[in-house]
């Protein structure tokens, strides 16, 4: 894995007030540093400069969907290996590991609990290296 | 953690308090671009527009606390996704279908945050159970000149959550239900107007609102002309002085009822999309609801999203056939009892038993007249329903029965320890019930118990779990909710239930309650919850009844 703390979160999610929400849980309550994009493309275009150490992505976008924008995110050299996780409403088991053959380490169920949200990444980040 | 919590709260508080203040206009906006999109000629680019509107808030809505908006901006939304997919624009039926949704989802927008509470996993969400919202209240307009008559139906009214607007003659009636359509009238006949001015009056507003006002006559006859003239009126309930204000609160209260009539649900999967539209309109002019799927994988999904009574299936579907995939739902505990009905043009009998077999319940061949697929469908819906309900209300009070209500209370006290939050039960007894039954007869016990269900019933929230443990006993189960929150809700529905009057052979009498409650944290096992409130309860009674008392372990 490239780096060993969590740091960096690039978050790609269509709906402001969520972006709203997701900003005070993942930087107020979380302490993490977080670059939101709107969609699919703005997020491949700030991606190399931003250099995250996760990609957080929401499943329903319209334009380019999560799992597309995933799959052009890792066509860049600089975000092949970048741990990912997808955001989606409602889950199932089975989804769950339909998203993880994308590459995703993990699901988390929308909506998210914003004091528990950077909780529930850290533990992915931590369970990352026993998958 | 950088920040401290209550500071993180209030920003959060913040901003749903701005999302919340920004939803009408954002609905206006929908509204507006709907309009816009249909008096054109269906402008693709204002389409795409109203999608992308219409899909942010079926997005934001949950987070937010307005679930039920979410849900009705995402079934538009679907709507919306497969116009744009295949090209086409909207039926007059579809037309009238958006503008109900339209009506629905301003109305869950205006019914606010709390009152709209089901299934919160958020803490972002009230934790303190609110009485009913004072915009979700049902509305009660009462015409009625006497006025310690009309104080009194007030009274009651008020006390299991209905907002009452009273007038003393038909003066000003009209104007207020061209105003704001109330839920139910309550209307006395003779007015000082005349004797027959309350049906006069019911006569003119029924003419002028479609559909008919539920409305409810009182009279001081019980004559066979006095009676037909109130059904004339549209009056669908009648009561002669001296009142029985308990029982007229019941029939206003079935009467008001929605969830009752909920339409239909149907989730109908076909990998044609044309054919699989067609369903849906066909089944959506029948007044019910429908999801289209056409990827079988989709279909776990909208299992858990939807909801369906019932689930339509084309047996052949490329990746899995819908045998396989009827399979796969029986496989899951939660979905053995759903109704699954295929269509297909296979008319070999051999082949339709293997339908059967893995997990069909009926067999219906395409092409199938569309009168047929809606008698079909409906009457599998209705079947269903009935016996789900069956299955888990107890018949009296429509609660959940003592079984299911201790299933209620392990599955929500896993998933309190899940997800870290509190949870409180209660144990409920109708103080001194024995008395009631023995003074008044059974009919009025039975009387009081439902009174005290529908009071449970209106003052808790949605995503509590309310249940008749048996004879005079309830228990109910409150998710995400401390001892202290569940002592002031309790105590406030104590109170209010010591003040509703019954009424026996012209005598009044009024009941009370006994409450015990213990809370997860404290404990942490169902039996023990169970036990220590059942403690408590004990402990309530013995320190005098009608009061509650906690377990604060």
């Amino acid at each position: 894995m490239s780096s060993d703390t969590l740091q960096r979160i690039l978050y790609v999610e269509d709906e402001p007030d969520i972006q709203a929400v997701a900003r005070i849980a993942l930087e107020t309550v979380g302490g993490f540093t977080v670059q939101i994009c709107s969609c699919g493309e703005d997020a491949l275009q700030a991606a190399v400069e931003f250099a995250p150490d996760l990609l957080l992505l929401d499943v329903m976008m319209p334009g380019m969907d999560g799992p597309t924008t995933l799959k052009e995110l890792r066509n860049l050299p600089q975000l092949e290996n970048t741990p990912a996780v997808f955001m989606t409403a409602k889950v199932q088991p089975q989804e769950v590991e339909q998203f993880k053959s994308y590459g995703a380490l993990d699901v988390i169920a929308k909506p998210f609990d914003p004091m528990a949200l950077s909780g529930q990444i850290a533990a992915v980040w931590q369970g990352r290296d026993e998958k | 953690m950088k920040n401290s919590a209550p500071d993180v709260q209030e920003q959060l508080r913040a901003l749903q308090a701005s999302y919340t203040a920004q939803l009408p206009s954002k609905i206006e906006e929908i509204e507006c671009c709907w309009q816009t999109l249909s008096g054109s000629d269906w402008d693709p680019a204002t389409l795409e527009l109203l999608h992308r509107l219409t899909h942010s808030l079926a997005g934001s809505g949950k987070t937010f606390g307005f679930p039920r908006l979410g849900e009705l901006a995402r079934s538009l939304e679907q709507r919306l996704k497969a116009w744009l997919e295949e090209d086409v624009s909207a039926s007059d039926d579809d037309r009238v279908q958006v503008g109900t949704l339209l009506d629905e989802m301003r109305h869950a927008a205006a019914s606010g945050a709390a009152a709209d509470s089901d299934d919160r996993d958020s803490d972002t969400e009230t934790i303190v159970p609110p009485p009913a919202g004072s915009s979700e209240r049902p509305l009660i307009y009462l015409i009625e000149d006497d006025r310690a008559l009309g104080d009194e139906i007030r009274l009651q009214l008020d006390h299991f959550g209905y907002r009452c607007q009273s007038f003393s003659s038909t003066e000003g009636v009209e104007a207020a239900v061209a105003a704001r359509r109330p839920d139910a009238l309550i209307v006395d006949m003779t007015l000082p107007e005349g004797a027959g001015a309350g049906v006069d009056l019911m006569h003119r507003l029924q003419q002028q609102n479609r559909p008919a006002l539920p409305t409810v006559f009182i009279s001081a006859h019980n004559d066979f002309q006095s009676r037909l003239a109130a059904v004339q009126a549209g009056g669908d309930a009648y009561f002669v002085k001296p009142l029985d204000v308990a029982a007229l609160v019941d029939r206003v209260d079935q009467m008001t009822r929605h969830d009752v009539n909920a339409p239909y649900r149907i989730l109908a999967v076909d990998d044609d999309p044309t054919l699989v539209a067609h369903y849906a309109l066909t089944l959506g002019r029948a007044g019910m609801e429908v999801k289209t799927v056409t990827e079988p994988a989709g279909v776990i999904n909208a299992l858990a999203d939807f909801k369906p009574d019932l689930i339509l299936m084309d047996v052949y579907m490329p990746i899995c056939s819908g045998l396989e995939l009827a399979k796969l739902i029986r496989q899951q505990e939660a979905y053995l009892d759903i109704p699954i009905v295929f269509l297909s043009s296979e008319t070999n009998l051999e082949k339709q038993f293997t339908a059967m077999r893995m997990g069909g319940d009926d067999f219906l061949t395409k092409p199938i007249p569309d009168q047929h697929l809606v008698s079909s469908v409906a009457v599998r819906a209705e079947r269903a329903r009935m016996l789900s309900a069956l299955m888990v209300q107890d018949s009296l009070t429509g609660l959940l029965k003592h079984a299911m209500i201790k299933e209620q209370l392990v599955q929500e006290l896993s998933r309190a320890k899940r997800t870290q939050s509190a949870l409180s039960f209660a144990m409920i007894d109708i103080d001194h019930f024995k008395s009631v039954n023995d003074s008044y007869g059974h009919m009025m016990g039975d009387r009081v118990i439902k009174s005290l269900a529908r009071l449970l019933q209106q003052r808790l929230r949605k995503c509590d779990k309310i249940g008749r443990y048996g004879g005079e006993e309830f228990a109910v189960v409150l998710p995400n909710c401390d001892l202290n929150a569940a002592v002031k809700v309790l105590d406030a529905i104590r109170e209010d239930f010591a003040q509703l009057r019954y009424l026996h052979q012209g005598k009044e009498f009024s009941a009370t309650f006994s409450t015990g409650l213990a809370a997860f944290p404290g404990h942490d096992d169902a039996e023990e919850l169970n036990r220590a409130a059942d403690e408590a309860l004990y402990e309530a009674k013995r320190r005098g009844r009608n009061r509650v008392a906690a377990d604060h372990r």
